[in-house]
């Protein structure tokens, strides 16, 4: 019988999860071998991002856990298999938080919260993808981001590389 | 919108770290904090190190414009080799060309005599060293230049080796003067002498192996019975290192050979050539060196003979392990060390090809050096390296570039 612990999220909802799943989690990870981990394990996460948070767990998990099981016959077909699975859950993940940058953005806090460094650097590739090719009055909207340069030191950092404002 | 949260600068880093560089030069202008994380070296070099190890990077080509001569690098997408962008030097050589030293860190080197020109192509930064601490008449008297370049291991320092001496290496008999022997680093932007004697020369105008913090050229003794080893020069340190050759040399000496030191996928590699009466490569050798400074464990990885003399001679290891070899029409073929597989490069088209190398996008420079402009092109024409003229010119470029 597999390990469970209840994560309370900033909402007060609790979620079961098994302990392998939620180790991933070098913040919670760490809670539990301090022993800090008795009862219910308090976290600064919504409801709505911790449940996705977990989604993401479990995926990365039921990845381990097959390939543990795996002898080496037929190994790499499999495993092609595997990836292309794997592939289309990531897909349909990322398609899903670009539609809501709101989620987007509290997962990427909540990945560099609880420490799940592939998640994190999940969720940056991702942003970064959207990122690229933008203007910065795009960028400053888009993190909301206050522009505090001058309008004179502005137009000379522009003046300065105007070939990296051109398309 | 206006609910997104602010990110803390570590996941900020995170994000700019895996963006192109055109597009972290315009985000210099989103805001000072985006524009300090930028700029910073340590940020810059994090940004480097991401792209190198995540990323293939490019192939560039050196090729000579026609009639003009002028030099001008395509970079190819090393996979697909489908042109990405092309390079024109916006700046002009004090003699007829440029000789390509190599590329490293997304900088582009080029030696021309006695000077130096470290180029960031992608963001349009030129650093020109043309200083030395040895006399014009001494370094004019050097029969052979040879420099090498990378970064130290510990201080993450940019320092380029001069090596000069007088003579032929490979005439037994004649007794050699010690070679003079400089170091630039980046840091403290100036030439240093470095008093030793190597007792070796190094046959290589350049190195194409920087590894460990060192580079690494070929070099023969001086005089009595000519020895050849991989001379290697620490960069932290500034000590001369050297590593022998494998066991097999004896067996090649019959023949005339010529040998290069290289790196393939992070070790230590000897391209050996067997070379004709008309200076044509009749085979090609590839040694790998597995366990860095073990003799005993040099490898032959690759060989290859050919009865009619196609090959005009090896240009580089690219990509950690496609050994690109020039065959006597001009045309490149690239062969996977690891699988030994050879592909014809359909990249040959007007231009001959001269040289390639691996080229990676980096911020490296952006603190430094002049800024071109796409618009003017920076002329240094011959003279104005000349004594006097010489400051009146930096102050003159400085002006306008600045």
């Amino acid at each position: 019988m597999a390990i469970m612990y209840a994560l309370k999220s900033s909402d007060n909802e609790i979620f079961e999860v098994e302990q392998k799943v939620i180790e991933q989690s070098e913040t919670i990870k760490k809670m539990i071998e301090d022993g800090a981990a008795t009862g219910e394990i308090p976290l600064q996460v919504s409801s709505k991002t911790l449940a996705k948070v977990l989604e993401w767990c479990k995926q990365r998990q039921h990845k381990t856990v097959e390939n543990e099981n795996d002898d080496n016959k037929g190994k790499r077909k499999k495993e092609r298999d595997e990836d292309d699975d794997i592939k289309e859950w990531e897909n349909k993940f990322s398609d899903e938080l670009k539609a809501d940058k709101d989620v987007l953005f509290d997962l990427l806090l909540a990945s560099n919260y609880l420490d799940l460094p592939a998640l994190l650097s999940f969720l940056c590739q991702l942003v970064a993808d959207m990122v690229a090719g933008k203007m910065p009055e795009e960028i400053r909207r888009m993190f909301n981001i206050e522009n505090d340069f001058t309008p004179e030191e502005e137009k000379a950092i522009t003046a300065e590389h105007g070939w990296a404002f051109q398309p | 919108m206006s609910s997104i949260p602010y990110l803390p600068i570590e996941v900020i880093l995170h994000i700019l770290v895996r963006l192109p560089v055109k597009d972290l030069i315009r985000y210099t202008s989103v805001c000072k904090q985006w524009r300090c994380i930028i700029t910073n070296p340590q940020f810059i070099s994090t940004h480097l190190d991401y792209h190198v190890h995540t990323s293939d990077g490019y192939l560039l080509q050196l090729k000579l414009r026609k009639p003009s001569g002028q030099t001008f690098f395509p970079v190819l997408n090393h996979k697909t080799y489908v042109e990405h962008s092309v390079f024109d030097v916006p700046f002009s050589s004090e003699e007829r060309s440029f000789r390509f030293g190599g590329s490293i860190n997304g900088l582009i080197i080029l030696v021309d005599g006695g000077t130096i020109y470290l180029w960031n192509p992608v963001i349009w930064k030129l650093k020109i060293l043309r200083g030395s601490c040895f006399s014009n008449r001494s370094r004019v008297h050097a029969a052979h230049i040879t420099i090498g370049f990378g970064f130290g291991e510990k201080t993450d320092d940019f320092k380029i080796v001069r090596i000069l001496y007088c003579g032929c290496p490979s005439v037994q008999s004649r007794k050699k003067e010690p070679a003079k022997i400089e170091v630039y680093s980046l840091a403290r932007n100036t030439w240093r002498k470095i008093r030793t004697n190597v007792g070796y020369y190094p046959t290589e105008k350049c190195s194409d192996a920087f590894l460990n913090g060192a580079v690494h050229w070929v070099a023969s003794e001086a005089g009595g019975i000519i020895r050849s080893v991989i001379l290697s020069f620490d960069l932290d340190s500034e000590k001369f290192g050297e590593i022998g050759f494998p066991k097999y040399y004896d067996d090649l000496k019959k023949e005339s050979h010529g040998f290069s030191a290289n790196v393939v996928k992070g070790s230590l590699a000897l391209i050996a050539c067997w070379i004709t009466e008309a200076q044509l490569v009749k085979g090609c050798y590839v040694w790998v060196m597995g366990e860095y400074g073990v003799v005993n464990s040099w490898n032959l990885i690759y060989s290859i003979c050919l009865e009619e003399t196609t090959i005009l001679r090896p240009l580089a290891i690219v990509n950690n392990y496609d050994f690109v070899i020039q065959l006597v029409d001009g045309e490149l073929v690239s062969c996977d060390l690891e699988k030994s597989v050879h592909k014809y490069l359909d990249i040959c088209k007007d231009n001959v090809t001269r040289d390639v190398d691996t080229f990676y996008e980096s911020l490296v420079l952006y603190n430094e050096g002049f800024r071109l402009t796409p618009r003017k092109h920076l002329l240094v024409e011959g003279g104005f390296h000349l004594g006097k003229r010489k400051r009146s010119v930096y102050l003159l470029l400085q002006k306008k570039w600045r």
